[in-house]
């Protein structure tokens, strides 16, 4: 379903491929494999300060980023996930869909939509993520606790659900990231059946 | 009767049927109908356009699928077995079609552009099989959902 943007598409030239390569290749995106890690890390660094507690230690030396840090760690988290759930998402829906379906600009406008739609994601995906399997409970808090004595214990038991929680709040978003691709891969080629330019004439 | 809860789930149930209604339909009935009616070179040009008219409502409605699923969870609560095995299979159903309606139609696009063509029976061949997966699979979702549905009645989650 070649894009109607795409003015060589009649010609069966891929619009996401580099010239000379397969129309099947996807070209890498280095702007979404830089989205991809800055979300992670932002995510990561924020669930190992939510889990660790690094907030009492940059309260002391830094006190009003550390109390910013402490009000926001949670959400920063939460938006981490989610971003990086989505772009996953994202490059997953591109890479099964292929290079002809899904043209440079058919991304643009799914990282445009999931940008718009990332706040109200973030709500969506963290309470999914909320519901079902946390690592077990108090069948992990137990063995842990047995393993590690209690103080080591209870904050490997917060990491682990913290990091638990994360990829949960990640999965769900990269979901969420797969039907954008679909959406905008059925909206380009409703555009194109509608304007009667779809590739090549009959 | 009226409230954003029957809504969500009407706009889910009301996608389901629009997407497996559709590519059963194009499945048993539109196809067979092509093969004996047309002669080969306007049967590609009809089946090329059903396929990118069918992936515009299938992928739409599957994306509809996803998103309002998501929000019906938010009235369920809960996560049973049952509920995990079936955004299992959802993921795997919207892989597939993602497969089917953009790799596989964007090639049968390509492939017929200029008319008749000896890859276009191979790859038509397989887009019809991946169809018969993704309806198989969403049927089971279907099975699923009622259990889900039943289940959830039976323990009061709907007074």
């Amino acid at each position: 379903m070649n894009a109607p943007d795409d003015p060589a598409g009649a010609e069966g030239a891929p619009g996401g491929a580099s010239a000379g390569a397969s129309p099947a290749t996807i070209a890498r995106s280095p702007m979404l494999a830089c989205l991809t890690a800055a979300a992670l890390l932002v995510g990561l660094i924020a669930a190992a300060s939510y889990a660790v507690g690094v907030t009492a230690v940059l309260r002391m030396v830094k006190p009003a980023l550390g109390g910013w840090l402490a009000a926001h760690q949670f959400y920063l988290m939460e938006g981490g996930a989610t971003a990086f759930g989505l772009l996953v998402g994202i490059r997953l829906g591109r890479r099964i869909a292929g290079a002809i379906a899904v043209t440079r600009r058919m991304l643009a406008i799914a990282l445009a939509i999931a940008l718009v739609a990332l706040v109200p994601l973030v709500h969506l995906c963290a309470a999914m993520a909320r519901l079902g399997w946390n690592g077990g409970g108090a069948r992990l808090e137990s063995w842990l606790v047995g393993r590690e004595g209690y103080a080591a214990g209870e904050k490997y038991l917060d990491t682990a659900i913290t990091a638990i929680y994360f990829f949960k709040t990640a999965a769900y978003a990269a979901l969420g990231g797969v039907a954008l691709i679909a959406i905008v891969i059925a909206a380009s080629a409703a555009r194109g059946s509608s304007d009667g330019t779809a590739g090549a004439p009959d | 009767m009226i409230s954003w809860r029957i809504t969500i789930l009407f706009i889910h149930v009301t996608a389901v049927i629009v997407a497996l209604g559709g590519a059963l339909f194009s499945t048993f009935a539109l196809t067979p109908v092509l093969a004996q009616e047309l002669e080969p070179a306007m049967r590609i040009r009809v089946a090329r356009r059903v396929v990118r008219r069918l992936g515009t409502i299938v992928l739409t409605a599957l994306g509809l699928i996803v998103f309002t699923g998501m929000l019906n969870l938010m009235y369920f609560r809960a996560m049973p077995l049952a509920l995990m095995i079936k955004l299992a299979l959802v993921v795997v159903a919207l892989g597939l079609a993602l497969y089917q309606y953009g790799r596989l139609g964007a090639e049968l696009w390509r492939v017929s552009a200029s008319g008749p063509d000896p890859r276009f029976a191979p790859l038509m061949a397989r887009f019809r099989r991946v169809g018969l997966t993704v309806g198989a699979i969403i049927l089971i979702i279907v099975y699923l959902s009622l259990g889900l549905t039943r289940g959830a009645v039976a323990a009061g989650a709907f007074h």
